[in-house]
Order: structure tokens, then C-alpha cells, then sequence
């Protein structure tokens, strides 16, 4: 399995060079107090997103699941260690940026950055791992075509629930079991985040099912 | 002795086109040319022994295995060429051999890099800027340092040029020197055979055509030049195909003796090369699926 993974960040390597340099990009240029705020999510789902992508683009284009898949490896281990890779660029994204923001925080600038806190790694990991549940199966049903066009949606997704979420519960705050959701998501935070990983956990292994499904009959 | 690869009746429907009851083997020791021509069903056979596509039914073993069952440990022992390149073009060779040496417990670097040295292949190179030999020969490094018993190699010398195409056969050879390895190289030039192979298999629209030794399929073929008034129906029904003009007729025919006896001296015969038994039963299968 670790050579599955290494073999992404092989090819990946210049993609996190370019992740480093983009981070520090965004460091600048969400200086402004709302931006800020938000910089290191945003960063280090960038970060994530490209180089998962990257990786998923440049095995499609060299129809490289031929050589993969000749390989002493089952795909059951091919699909795994894809699953598994998004932990990792995801872990490395966020190293990353918590190493930019650590030195916005430490240097004499006209601006500051906060250090990278809980929040942002857990509201990172989830969007990315939420993207990933989306999206991984429609990448081994029909390659990089479709996921592409999947990812699309899911970020509009990402963009623009917040907005419609919010939304409704101004519209509807006379609701008691709005209310109580609330009541809960603001005096017990840890129950709501256990709350969330777990329908997002459910949401992985489903989506690792059914990805596991498609690439154990495909045709190379 | 035991077969080093086994396949019985397998079968696999694909759109327009079916694989039907391949069966065929080889033996530890042997160079198998796997031949027929283009879109005949050679890859597809290929890609059914290294577990790529499914089959409908049938079996297939390698080293006495289930090639499904025991993929892992069947492929450790598989050492593979395909026609294109299919390894990361972005990446430099080495960086491609890092990604798949880890997975053969059996890898020789040292052997590895003498065959980068001999093969005159630069590692720091991107595997996009290599010629189409030199990546042929990238991926004839990768399969031959991990120990491997059984090749299979996907038409490896089409579109090089006949130096490398010489290099790579007579590589080939010196591997053979150790009786432990098989080889199954499908190609559909046919005269890469005539140098190497010890037996033949021929595929023809999805359907195995002829399975023996070269030489026996070689002596059990006769190539018939003779008069057109010879061309009686008697002689007519000992042909595979006959292509006739004006002057003469030219057929091959798998009935040496009796055809010897019949024609005697009004013909020429010769002993054909596997091109000459390809085209000329190519010809009898398009023949006899017209009607």
C-alpha cells in the first residue's frame, strides 16, 4: 500500500512545489480581515484538490492502469491506496500551509496571519474528503472526463450551500427542531463535529464500495 | 514438464467481436510466437492472461494457478511488454523504475542498471523524450529484473527498426539460455519467429487456427506452384487457398504428400514460411465465412 501512495507523491512531486508557492499567493492576497479568516481552509483545500487531481489527470492521460494493473497488486489495493492518497495530499497540504502561515505570523509584514488552528484542518479535511466521496467513483467509472465535471458540481456545491443553508434558517428560526439543532451546534460543538465525521464517514466507505464495484469489473 | 501457462476454452464477448474457446499452452523453456493479424484477437488474449479483462468463461493457469485467484503471486513472476507506452510520460526513467521496483520482491538493481548501461538508456531522461525503441527497451529493462519465469510481450518489435528489432530477439535468445522462463511474444511480423520461436500459435478472428511446435507446422505445410490445367477440383479441395492468374496457379495446401502424389513433377513446391501459412489461411477463413 505505501508504494501505492508513494507512487503519487512521485507524481505529484512538482505539483507541491507549485502548492507551496501558490499558498504563499493566497497568504497575500486574503490579507483583508474577512479573507483572513478563511485562508488557511481555502489553501489548503486548493493544495489538496490539485494535487488529487493532478495524480488522477496524469494516470488517465498515460492510460497508466494498464502498467498499475500488471502489477503484483490487486485492484482492491488500487482503489485503497486512491482513497488513501487524498488523506495524505491532505495532510501535506496542511503541513504546507501551516508553514506559510507560521512564518506570515512570525514576520515583520504589514499584515498578519493567525497560527492554523483545529477548525480550519477539521473544515478542510471534510470538504476534501467530501469531494473525494463524490467524486472517486465517477473517476473509475469513466476516468478523468467525468470526475472533472463531478467535482464541478460538488464545488458549486461547496460555494453556494452555505449561502442556501443560511438562508433557511433565518427563514425558518420559529422551527423547534431548528432551533434545537441550534441550540446543539452552538453549546455542544464536539457532538455536532462527531455528528458530521460520522455521516461523512459513512459517506467514504459507501463511496469506497461502490468505487471498489466499478474498478473490479472494468476492462482495461 | 510442467506447462508454465495453460489456457482451456476461454471465451469473451466483446461488441462486434468474441474470443471463442482459446485454448492453447506453453511449456517451461519455450519461446511461443503468438501470431495472427491485426484485430485478430492477440491482444485481447493477452490481456485475459494478465487478469486486464475478464473472461465469460474457460481457465486460465499460469504456473498451475488460477491466473484470478492468484493474480498477486502469478505477477510477481510475470515480466511484461505491451505495444505502447503506458508508464508515466511526465516522469524521468528512473523515477518510473522507483515507482514499480518496490512491488517485485525479487528486484535486481544491479541487473537493472546493467541493463540501462547495455540498453544505452539514460536515466535522467523523461520517458516522453525517449524514442519508441528506447522506451520498448525501458520496458524489457523493468521485465527482466524482477527474476521473472514467464514474459508476455505485446507486439514488441512492431514499428522498430530492424537493428533493435535484431537486439531485442537475440536478447531474448540469452534469456532462454536458463531453461526455467517461458515466453509468450505475440507479434504479427512474422519473420521475428522464424528466428526464435519454438512453437506457434495462431489466432484468427478470435479462434485459434493452428497450435504446434514451428517446425511441425512449417513441415505439415507445402507451398504449391503449379500450371492453371493442373488446377483440378481434386487438387482444388487439397488447397488451404489457391491465388491464381494467368499463368499459374500459387496455394498452400496441408496435405503435402497426398498433393505430392497427385501433381508430381507438373509442379514446384517449397516449403513455406509462417507469412505464407498466416495469409493464405487468413484468405481461407474470409473464403469460407463469405459463403
Amino acid at each position: 500500500m505505501i508504494h501505492l501512495i508513494k507512487k503519487e507523491v512521485i507524481l505529484q512531486k512538482k505539483m507541491l512545489w507549485f502548492g507551496f508557492f501558490y499558498s504563499i499567493f493566497l497568504f497575500v492576497a486574503f490579507s483583508n480581515p474577512v479573507l483572513k479568516e478563511f485562508v488557511y481552509i481555502m489553501t489548503a483545500f486548493g493544495i489538496a484538490y490539485i494535487t488529487i487531481l493532478g495524480a488522477i489527470q496524469s494516470e488517465y492521460k498515460n492510460n497508466s492502469d494498464i502498467v498499475m494493473n500488471s502489477l503484483p497488486i490487486t485492484r482492491r489495493e488500487i482503489v485503497l491506496g486512491k482513497y488513501l492518497s487524498v488523506f495524505v495530499f491532505t495532510g501535506i497540504a496542511l503541513f504546507v500551509v501551516a508553514i506559510v502561515g507560521l512564518f506570515f505570523h512570525l514576520a515583520p509584514l504589514p499584515f498578519d496571519h493567525r497560527l492554523i488552528n483545529g477548525n480550519d484542518i477539521i473544515i478542510a479535511l471534510i470538504s476534501i474528503v467530501f469531494l473525494a466521496s463524490i467524486s472517486l467513483p465517477a473517476y473509475f467509472k469513466t476516468g478523468a472526463q467525468w470526475m472533472r465535471v463531478v467535482n464541478m458540481i460538488v464545488f458549486m456545491l461547496i460555494f453556494f450551500a452555505p449561502a442556501q443553508i443560511t438562508g433557511f434558517v433565518l427563514n425558518n428560526q420559529e422551527q423547534v427542531w431548528l432551533q434545537n439543532m441550534l441550540d446543539l451546534a452552538q453549546h455542544n460543538i464536539g457532538l455536532l463535529i462527531i455528528s458530521v465525521a460520522g455521516i461523512l464517514f459513512i459517506l467514504l466507505a459507501l463511496s469506497y464500495r461502490l468505487s471498489l464495484r466499478i474498478y473490479s469489473k472494468r476492462d482495461f | 514438464m510442467p506447462h508454465i501457462l495453460e489456457l482451456q476454452e476461454v471465451s469473451r464477448s466483446f461488441k462486434g467481436f468474441k474470443l471463442d474457446r482459446v485454448s492453447f499452452s506453453l511449456l517451461r523453456g519455450y519461446i511461443m510466437g503468438f501470431i495472427g493479424p491485426n484485430g485478430a484477437g492477440k491482444t485481447s488474449t493477452l490481456k485475459l492472461i494478465m487478469n486486464l479483462i475478464g473472461r465469460d468463461s474457460g481457465s486460465i493457469k499460469v504456473f498451475g494457478q488460477d491466473n484470478i485467484i492468484k493474480q498477486r503471486e502469478i505477477k510477481q513472476r510475470i515480466g511484461f511488454v505491451y505495444d505502447e507506452n503506458y508508464f508515466f510520460e511526465e516522469l524521468t526513467v528512473d523515477e518510473m523504475k522507483r515507482i514499480i521496483a518496490p512491488f517485485y520482491r525479487n528486484w535486481e538493481e544491479k541487473l537493472y542498471r546493467k541493463y540501462l548501461k547495455d540498453f544505452d538508456l539514460p536515466p535522467r531522461k523523461k520517458i516522453k523524450d525517449l524514442s519508441r525503441g528506447m522506451k520498448t527497451k525501458f520496458s524489457l529493462a523493468l521485465a527482466l529484473s524482477h527474476q521473472a519465469e514467464l514474459i508476455i510481450m505485446d507486439e514488441p518489435t512492431s514499428g522498430l527498426d530492424p537493428v533493435f528489432r535484431s537486439e531485442l530477439l537475440d536478447i531474448l535468445q540469452t534469456e532462454m539460455k536458463d531453461d526455467s522462463k517461458g515466453i509468450l511474444f505475440s507479434t504479427h511480423i512474422t519473420s521475428d519467429l522464424e528466428k526464435i520461436a519454438d512453437y506457434i500459435c495462431f489466432i484468427n478472428n478470435g479462434h485459434i487456427v493452428l497450435s504446434d511446435t514451428r517446425d511441425e507446422i512449417i513441415n505439415h505445410h507445402l507451398l504449391v506452384k503449379g500450371p492453371r490445367e493442373s488446377l483440378n477440383d481434386r487438387v482444388r479441395n487439397l488447397m488451404l487457398a489457391v491465388r491464381e492468374n494467368e499463368y499459374g496457379f500459387e496455394g498452400l495446401t496441408h496435405h503435402p504428400v497426398e498433393t505430392r502424389k497427385l501433381l508430381g513433377d507438373r509442379a514446384v513446391y517449397e516449403r513455406p514460411g509462417l507469412d505464407q501459412i498466416m495469409l493464405y489461411t487468413v484468405r481461407r477463413d474470409k473464403h469460407d465465412s463469405s459463403y
